[in-house]
């Protein structure tokens, strides 16, 4: 039984997503206390960085910063930025010892007023390849990005030259250099997985292998089209022209088990069919080309978006890219299967190339190392009673939300992390032990 | 009424992050309200809902001594609560906030147009502003919460929802109007990716009902009129009398006898609904793809029956020995007009139903395992196994299940005259005309909407995208529906399998029990109110009102007068003018202060 008293917060969150985001807010709603650690300076997760979601084209900063605002401003919710979980122990009494590496800011976070001066002094520009996806440029040190929460700046040590002329522009003395690293320790009664997913990191040989400028990820285009973007249009890497014919290659990072991602990630259908619908807007003359093996357009109102975006003259060609060359003039040459009438083997030229990537889980083998739940074939977080209670793992009192379990939407993100709030109540009040213990798929085979 | 100047008005003018400020001039909106005599200060920004949006708004209201603030921004469906709760943090009465709509209303509608975006912009701010300073000081009503909740329908769906609600620890209404729990999982084979069987699935969660002191079934119930709002819904009940079928099928499920008659009750009052209905399956035409015409043609759920109980070693089907079967798949889903065939009175079905893919291919490698010899077409025009569920499709594929994409124009053709034959285009094969002979043809039949009008009438909720009920916001509020204390678990909101449907469930619970646990509701104070001196009681306003919000009441001298029960009044404002005396006015929109609004908006613009 979880003595409630000993705890210094009832649940701690790994990750403040979307998914995070919603548990601790509904977790905080029930008069728990909840403390919500993110590796990155920000919260906010992948969501903060698209531009609109499909199908209701709500732009996404619109829908996400009062959700960032109400878990972070929630009286039961504690919030740590660039906090990395780093390991536990589990006591008899259910509840844990976790330890959480707070990595230095270098920036004092009761002091910075966020009012960005010392971006403006630092001299140093680099490729922003976090927040950005290589799509845009920050300072060494300033507020991440425009809506990023806490508004507190953040110093990169390892490309900051230590010129100190933040230091001096900043009228609040909020820089110090040499600030630490520091080991946190905290009694908790349950822990909650939301760390999310990455794009698949591997782009294969024949797509260019990552070489070819202009051939960009889901990604890399959602930063170009977000309105919180540095480029505010939409050009090719190569020369910043202004592409008159984009390719989507869809399936470019799952359905393939020579890349170690033989799933489908679910969303890539949807987001290339969303940015294609706001490039016909971005950049209204580009003929834009989705090629697809299926459309996966299955959540509600989803293939009424297809059909609109079929309707807006978004071409949809049914085939398989084999390879994609990059032509003299920088352009994307790709080798084509088409099917259907007329199909066969084509070479169709497009001056920007985007790869739909795949959805791979965050959750690695060093995050296992420090917390051992066991993993589906996939690689995402396993879930012991996958249909009738899901998101309990394979540890009692360690539950998994949103795409640490799978490739989801935004939507089902939500309600995974409001359904295991339940779940992390119930187990907190004592129960829900026994459903930790028996695992519901080997009943019979 | 109170035409008080205003000390201190602040107006926030949002750029939505281009969504408004590639088509509205924000900063000149803010510079040419900043003239308007009662504004103190405007502003324009980025993200006004961001955290720093928030705090600037809250700490002007600090700084300056704001009385009244404006946001101009999206819908107030997305942020009216957002920023009612800054002002109300900040010390201001949250009732004398007002949102304007300058994003749909505007900037997504005169989007070729910027002066005159920027024009209509200041005319709905001007309204705004016009009615803020005649706005009174409201405070919430409150009322007792009824600490009960009720789940309708007795699916997983309904029973996961009233099963996590009980274990909050408190009491839960479970009302399923057939004889039995279970709902149609009871109808499938397995369960992917686990492959857990469906009855023994539904067999344990029954016995968790069961042993569950909080939850009060009621089977063979029907709720057949309902009333109330949010904290004290009533739910009038009528039990049908059909006892329950003792087939030798059914007994398999342990169902539960009626042994809710202890609470024998017609009325149940309750604090908050989650409404579990679940889905129909749409039932092909006559003559749609052969189905009536042949035995032969039969749908997906009808052969899932058929294997459940299956012993043979041949696949035989209505007397018929079953060498090759094709698959249909988007049977009733994803309609195209002119190229599906409707019934009459139906409205298209252009939605995918999100797990026929899986369940297809599910039970085309079944019959592979059961009878290896069968040979299988499945005619598809996108395979959706998505997620882990892709690994269905490979097995299909190494099990040589034969695919064939036809286009999405050109449905396959199936003759029922002597054999039985399909005739399609296989894009595959880059346009190959293909006809095969088979023996038996399986349908996957959509989900659809379960047909309940009247519960969602008297409910005052809507139903959306292809007739399933539509929540609160698509994003962001899934499980919500638009009405307070109102939740939708599982299918009814639209098609799911059984862990969506769970995980939804599950979700509704967190929403509905923290509503349940708290003792006090608060409701919005725009409601309805009578003018007791002008009011004659002549009830021209209750047969307006569709709410029973109105009743007559007997005054002194024999008189009548109306009276308002402020709970289910919901600010539509219907009553207003039934009544010919002006007796009736809604607050925060009386008929005063929506003239002087539209006067403000007339009044003219130089930019």
């Amino acid at each position: 039984m979880i003595n409630n008293e000993k705890l210094d917060y009832d649940a701690l969150i790994i990750g403040a997503g979307i998914a995070g985001i919603q548990t601790a807010v509904d977790l905080g709603n029930m008069g728990l206390k909840v403390l919500m650690i993110d590796k990155q300076s920000s919260i906010g997760g992948t969501m903060i960085q698209l531009s609109k979601v499909f199908p209701t084209l709500d732009c996404a900063s619109c829908i996400t910063t009062p959700k960032m605002s109400a878990a972070f401003n929630h009286a039961n919710v504690t919030t740590k930025t660039l906090a990395e979980f780093s390991g536990f122990t589990e006591f008899s009494d259910d509840t844990f010892e976790v330890e959480i590496k707070q990595k230095s800011r270098y920036v004092d976070i009761g002091a910075c007023t966020g009012c960005n001066e010392c971006a403006d002094a630092c001299p140093v520009i680099m490729l922003d390849d976090g927040y950005d996806e290589g799509m845009g440029y920050k300072k060494a040190i300033g507020v991440p990005f425009a809506t990023a929460l806490p508004q507190k700046a953040v110093l990169d040590i390892d490309n900051c030259i230590l010129c100190g002329r933040c230091a001096n522009a900043c009228s609040t003395s909020a820089i110090h250099f040499e600030m630490k690293d520091e080991l946190l320790k905290y009694r908790v009664g349950a822990i909650v997985i939301a760390t999310g997913f990455h794009e698949t990191q591997i782009i294969k040989e024949r797509f260019g292998g990552g070489r070819i400028k202009n051939v960009i990820t889901g990604k890399q285009m959602e930063r170009l089209l977000a309105p919180t973007g540095l480029s505010q249009g939409i050009f090719r890497p190569s020369d910043s022209k202004i592409p008159w014919s984009i390719a989507y290659v869809q399936c470019a990072g799952s359905r393939d088990a020579s890349i170690g991602v033989p799933y489908c990630s679910s969303i890539c259908c949807m987001f290339a069919i969303k940015q294609a619908i706001l490039l016909s807007a971005a950049a209204p003359l580009a003929d834009i080309t989705i090629y697809n093996m299926d459309i996966r357009a299955f959540g509600k109102g989803y293939d009424e978006f297809y059909e609109t975006a079929r309707n807006m003259g978004i071409n949809f060609v049914k085939g398989k890219v084999a390879l994609i060359e990059e032509t003299e003039t920088g352009s994307t040459k790709l080798h084509v299967e088409v099917f259907g009438e007329d199909g066969g083997k084509q070479e169709i030229e497009h001056d920007l190339t985007v790869l739909s990537m795949g959805v791979v889980p965050q959750w690695d083998a060093l995050m296992s190392k420090k917390l051992p739940v066991s993993l589906n074939v996939d690689r995402f977080v396993k879930e012991i009673r996958f249909s009738s209670e899901p998101g309990l793992t394979t540890i009692p009192g360690v539950f998994a939300v949103g795409t640490s379990t799978g490739p989801k939407d935004i939507v089902d993100s939500i309600i995974s992390g409001s359904s295991v709030a339940g779940k992390v109540a119930l187990w907190l009040k004592g129960e829900l032990r026994d459903s930790f213990l028996v695992e519901e798929f080997p009943v019979v085979m | 009424m109170n035409d008080k100047k205003l000390e201190k008005l602040g107006v926030y003018v949002c750029h939505c992050g281009g969504n408004i400020s590639d088509y509205v001039n924000t900063s000149k909106v803010a510079e040419v309200i900043q003239q308007e005599p009662e504004v103190h200060m405007a502003k324009d920004f980025i993200f006004m809902c961001s955290d720093a949006g928030q705090k600037m708004i809250a700490e002007d209201i600090k700084a300056n001594d704001l009385t009244h603030v404006i946001v101009a921004s999206c819908s107030p469906r997305l942020h009216h609560m957002t920023f009612q709760k800054v002002v109300s943090e900040a010390g201001i009465n949250p009732f004398t906030y007002r949102h304007v709509n300058i994003r749909e209303q505007v900037s997504w509608v005169t989007s070729h147009d910027e002066p005159a975006a920027t024009e209509k912009a200041i005319r709905l701010i001007r309204g705004a502003i016009s009615a803020v300073v005649r706005l009174q000081e409201l405070a919430a009503i409150e009322k007792q919460m009824i600490q009960v909740g009720a789940v309708i329908g007795g699916g997983v769906s309904g029973m996961t929802a009233a099963l996590d609600i009980a274990n909050q620890g408190l009491p839960v209404h479970l009302i399923e109007s057939s004889p039995v729990l279970g709902g149609r999982t009871l109808d499938l084979d397995k369960l992917y990716p686990y492959e857990i069987p469906a009855d023994k699935f539904v067999q344990n969660l029954i016995k968790k009902i069961n042993s569950n002191e909080n939850i009060y079934i009621h089977l063979n119930t029907e709720v057949v009129d309902t009333a109330g709002t949010i904290g004290d819904f009533t739910l009038k009940l009528k039990r049908a009398d059909n006892k329950l079928v003792n087939t030798e099928e059914m007994q398999s499920f342990e169902i539960i006898e009626n042994e809710s008659d202890a609470i024998n009750v017609d009325e149940l009052h309750v604090g908050t609904i989650t409404i579990a209905t679940g889905f129909d399956t749409y039932v092909p035409l006559d003559g749609e793809y052969g189905y009536g015409k042949s035995k032969q043609v039969i749908t997906l759920p009808d052969l899932i029956m058929h294997l459940n109980s299956y012993k043979k070693k041949r696949l035989e089907i209505n007397g018929k020995i079953i060498n090759k079967v094709a698959m249909i798949h988007c049977v009733g889903s994803r309609q195209i007009e002119d190229v599906h065939p409707l019934r009459e009175g139906a409205t298209l079905n252009n939605g995918c139903s999100r797990t026929c893919c899986t369940a297809t291919l599910q039970q085309a490698n079944r019959l592979k395992d059961m009878f290896p010899d069968i040979d299988i077409y499945d005619l598809y025009r996108d395979i959706r196994t998505y997620g882990e569920k892709e690994v269905y499709y490979k097995k299909a594929s190494e099990n040589n299940v034969i695919f064939i994409k036809y286009p999405d124009e050109e449905i396959p053709q199936v003759d029922t005259n002597g054999s039985l034959k399909i005739r399609t285009v296989d894009e595959l094969t880059y346009g190959l005309e293909v006809e095969v002979e088979v023996d038996l043809i399986v349908l996957a039949v959509a989900m659809i909407p379960r047909a309940k009008p009247r519960l969602i009438e008297t409910l005052s909720l809507a139903t959306g995208v292809n007739g399933f009920l539509q929540e609160a916001h698509v994003k962001l509020q899934p499980v919500e529906s638009p009405v307070d204390g109102i939740f939708y678990a599982g299918t009814a909101q639209g098609p799911k399998d059984v862990r969506e449907s769970t995980m939804s469930a599950s979700a509704t619970s967190v929403k509905a029990s923290t509503l349940l646990k708290k003792e006090i509701v608060e409701l919005s104070p725009y409601i309805a109110e009578v003018n007791t001196e002008i009011c004659d009681g002549n009830g021209d306003c209750i047969t307006q009102c569709e709410y029973n919000a109105i009743s007559i009441v007997p005054i002194d001298d024999g008189k009548k007068q109306a009276i308002i029960t402020p709970a289910l009044c919901v600010s539509c404002g219907a009553c207003v003018p039934a009544c010919k005396k002006n007796a009736i006015k809604l607050n925060g929109y009386e008929i005063t202060t929506i003239l002087a609004e539209v006067k403000a908006m007339v009044k003219e613009v130089i930019l």
